[in-house]
């Protein structure tokens, strides 16, 4: 059995995770849309982004659209990684009925 | 850290739930580039009908060909992109649907003959409104809403506004679809 990955699994971080994944290859996201499809707060968002670009997971990337600054975030490649890892520790969980500690 | 079977079940639907979202909202961005540009032809085909018949042939024509090229090459471009959840995802896909509405174009016109350039137009704007709708099913209901606004917006044209039926399909269907493109965009 593969094993969790805490970063993951924080309910507001792995909807995050869950919404980049879902992204091609590359694409990322306005911290606003992001914002929305997760439905998380401003100070939420902020706080999990950090943790995840700071386990590698996320890359975050900010520049200017004219004047206006944007600020995006891409799941990087050991994001997706993790995050499939910690989803098929998930569904071992449903298809072997059991619990695991670390 | 430990996590429990229930746990486990809600944090997949929790994830899967977010995935589809996303999914969601990246495709009506995909889709909003064929919306605007194909509403942006409208908007010059029906402004030529109002003008005379003449110029409105020959700008369908030409619309037409900017609308066929254009949407090959933003296909091209979502291609490079990356796998999406697009109404279309292969080339054969495209010409399949490009296709079926040709052919009930041409199924239309001989079976029902248009009396004139406002009743095509008419039918145009339902079809692709109906189109639309049916896309929306497996889409998303943003889609769906848009096309059923153009059906409801050519209808309403056409019950209360026929002197002027082309200039309001121009606005009613043409800017129905870049409206309906950029809501998609920024949602």
């Amino acid at each position: 059995m593969s094993e969790p990955d805490e970063i993951v699994h924080q309910s507001t971080r792995l909807k995050l995770m869950s919404v980049l994944n879902a992204l091609p290859p590359g694409e990322g996201l306005e911290f606003k849309r992001l914002k929305a499809i997760a439905r998380a707060t401003d100070g939420n968002l902020g706080a999990h982004l950090a943790t995840l670009e700071k386990a590698g997971y996320v890359e975050i990337e900010k520049d200017f659209v004219g004047k206006r600054p944007r600020t995006q975030a891409r799941i990087s490649r050991a994001g997706r990684r993790a995050y499939e890892r910690h989803l098929d520790y998930l569904r071992d969980i449903l298809d072997g009925g059991g619990k695991d500690s670390g | 850290m430990v996590i429990g079977r229930e746990d486990a079940a809600q944090a997949l639907k929790d994830a899967a739930r977010a995935a589809g979202r996303s999914q969601r909202l990246h495709g009506y961005r995909g889709a909003s580039g064929f919306l605007i540009l194909w509403g942006l032809i409208w908007i010059v085909m029906d402004v030529g009908f109002y003008i005379g018949p003449n110029v409105g042939n020959w700008l369908s024509l030409a619309g037409d060909a900017v609308g066929v090229a254009g949407s090959i090459a933003l296909g091209v471009r979502l291609r490079r992109v990356g796998p999406g959840p697009y109404p279309v995802r292969s080339v054969a896909g495209a010409l399949l649907i490009a296709g079926a509405i040709g052919l009930y174009g041409l199924a239309m016109s001989v079976i029902s003959p248009p009396h004139d350039a406002g009743q095509a137009q008419a039918m145009a704007g339902v079809s692709v409104g109906c189109a639309y709708m049916v896309l929306g099913a497996g889409q998303g209901l943003r889609l769906a809403a848009v096309g059923f606004a153009m059906v409801a917006l050519t209808l309403i044209g056409w019950v209360f506004a026929r002197e002027y039926f082309m200039l309001w399909s121009a606005v009613a269907g043409g800017g129905g679809l870049v409206l309906g493109g950029l809501w998609l965009r920024t949602t």
